[in-house]
């Protein structure tokens, strides 16, 4: 037995300790998504933090470059998963940005609509689990009745929740419906009712308060060089939004509010993404009343497909369908990068073509990845405790981070 | 027009919790209990106000662009619509789609001999059914798959052949967007 002697005399408060070294994750409640963070405490404090990625990792770059352009669709879906439409929509720019095409103004406003119902999806998501997690789990249900009713709205345009799938490469894959506005109307409402009994229940209480006020904040300069974006950056007070400095689609053409924190904390950030989503909500109202009928596809058969009651009927739509569907759209040889504001911050396409139906390469910039790694400065020097709200207003997205 | 940029109000959350944070608890109760009783009061009257559904008993109502898993439409005399062209297969990301043409003496010589899904592998994108030129395969209102083993999964053409009178529904819907073009 190599016991250490405490000799009399000796001062017993300054005995030499080891730091305690636990693991967060993979599988851990909190750690929605797979990650794994390496903690060494010193008692309550944590010492050292290291984030640990790639839990996830399906090789989506490499699927992309192996399929053709319009292929990659359901891929990008699976990206953040929580706001698909946005992925959706910040690849197919990229492709257009590459083919040089712009698509018709319905498509554009449809667009935004989706991404802005996707973005409300996403923040209610991250709003509602990072309550659940600090012990609020009836304003987590509330916030995913809310969801529910965003959720809708992306149903009754795609058909789907999660696996979107809707935009296309000049276009979409199919238009809205002439009752599509009262819908979006009801749903935009019920989610505004909902948010209203979330804010009542949490935002005022103590022990939310506690939990979230002065936790986790960087300094702005700091989360600037680690590359964070999105409603970590504007909490500490960057008003940098990709749809404020490089507006695409038609964002030049709506009136909003970017929202910025002062502090940069967790509170900050908390009160950043509520006020995005009435932003949202505000931004939807107005797409929907400038929108007008007509066209959402791009009249060109060498890139969106024909419409099917010509392939039904004549012979030269039908080799334009043959055309795309097998050899796909052929991009002119270059390279582009689009970004496209996600939920939870820049995210952008990189596209290599060598003027095939293929992307030479395909390289996705998500903001979880640059934000993850910010993770363990704000908690380095903190509580365990804090660990908790900083992750989840992080909002680190397996499917995004680890691609 | 233009993205203006504003300052969020953290001075209205300390507003919000008031003396010890009992004007907040206070309007949480009042929350939680205005949702409690008028759940209550729609289960007692019959018309519940939770958005929860007891699958597999009841479903919610689905859009009419809902995408279930992709079938063969089946024409009236119980044969396939398709021509075994094989552009579902071109346009499959993941690759579940097989298909052996074979060409008979009927008036529509073509026809596919095998024709089968691998129902694990799908993940019912909808791009076989974009791509089709013959409305022969399409996305129906079926989500429900469960088999024992993988193979159990493969679903082969007879399977997958369903009548069309069962699919008006989403024919209807993509017909809509037939002629936008």
């Amino acid at each position: 037995m190599n016991r250490q002697v405490i000799e009399p005399g000796r001062d017993v408060l300054n005995l030499p300790v080891e730091s305690l070294e636990l693991k967060l994750g993979p599988s851990h409640p909190a750690t929605h998504g797979t990650v794994r963070i390496l903690l060494s405490l010193d008692g309550e404090r944590i010492r050292r933090a290291e984030v640990e990625v790639g839990f996830l990792h399906r090789g989506f770059e490499k699927e992309c470059e192996s399929g053709l352009y319009y292929q990659a669709f359901p891929y990008t879906d699976r990206l953040n998963y929580v706001s698909p439409m946005i992925n959706n929509v910040g690849y197919a720019l990229a492709c257009e940005k590459l083919f040089a095409v712009e698509v018709p103004d319905r498509c554009k406003y449809l667009r935004v609509i989706a991404s802005e119902a996707s973005r409300i999806a996403d923040h209610l998501t991250c709003l509602g689990a990072c309550a659940l997690e600090l012990g609020a789990f009836t304003a987590f249900l509330y916030a995913v009745e809310a969801r529910e009713s965003a959720w809708d709205i992306l149903d009754e345009m795609c058909g789907a929740r999660v696996t979107t799938n809707y935009v296309r490469i000049g276009g979409l894959a199919q238009d809205a419906g002439p009752e599509f506005p009262q819908l979006v109307r009801a749903k935009l409402a019920d989610v505004a009712r909902l948010l209203k009994d979330f804010d009542d229940l949490l935002l005022g209480n103590p022990i939310f308060r506690e939990r979230m006020e002065g936790t986790g904040a960087l300094p702005a300069a700091e989360l600037i060089g680690l590359g964070v974006t999105g409603p970590l950056l504007r909490a500490a007070g960057v008003p940098y939004d990709i749809r404020r400095v490089q507006p695409y689609l038609v964002y030049d053409r709506l009136d909003f509010d970017v929202p910025v924190g002062t502090v940069g904390d967790n509170m900050d950030r908390f009160l950043v993404r509520e006020e995005e989503m009435r932003q949202s909500a505000r931004m939807i109202g107005q797409c929907l009343e400038q929108m007008s009928v007509g066209p959402v596809d791009i009249d060109d058969p060498r890139i969106r497909l024909p419409g099917k009651g010509k392939v039904f009927q004549r012979m030269e739509e039908l080799i334009a369908q043959f055309k795309v569907v097998t050899e796909g759209p052929r991009a002119p040889v270059g390279e582009v990068y689009q970004a496209v504001e996600g939920g939870n911050g820049e995210v952008g396409f990189y596209l290599v073509s060598d003027g095939t139906g293929k992307p030479w390469k395909c390289r996705a910039r998500s903001p979880s990845f640059s934000n993850t790694q910010a993770m363990s400065r704000m908690v380095e020097g903190a509580l365990l405790a804090d660990v908790i709200p900083t992750f989840d207003m992080v909002n680190m997205i397996g499917g995004e981070c680890d691609r | 027009m233009a993205a203006r940029v504003v300052t969020v109000d953290r001075k209205a959350v300390e507003q919000l919790t008031g003396v010890l944070g009992i004007p907040a608890t206070l309007r949480g109760l009042r929350v939680t209990s205005t949702h409690f009783f008028r759940n209550l009061w729609g289960w007692i009257v019959g018309r519940p106000q939770v958005r929860t559904v007891m699958v597999p008993e009841e479903h919610d109502p689905k859009p009419a662009a809902f995408r279930g898993m992709p079938v063969l439409v089946a024409m009236d005399n119980g044969k396939e619509r398709c021509v075994a062209c094989g552009l579902c297969e071109w346009a499959c990301p993941v690759d579940c789609i097989h298909i052996v043409p074979a060409e008979t003496d009927d008036e529509v010589e073509r026809y596919p001999l095998v024709f089968d899904i691998d129902m694990g592998r799908c993940m019912y994108c909808g791009l076989c059914e974009e791509a089709c030129p013959e409305e022969a395969i399409v996305m129906s209102a079926k989500v429900e798959i469960s088999a024992f083993s993988r193979a159990g999964l493969l679903w082969h053409k007879d399977q997958l052949l369903t009548p069309v009178k069962t699919l008006e529904r989403r024919l209807e819907h993509i017909r809509n967007d037939y002629g936008r073009r």
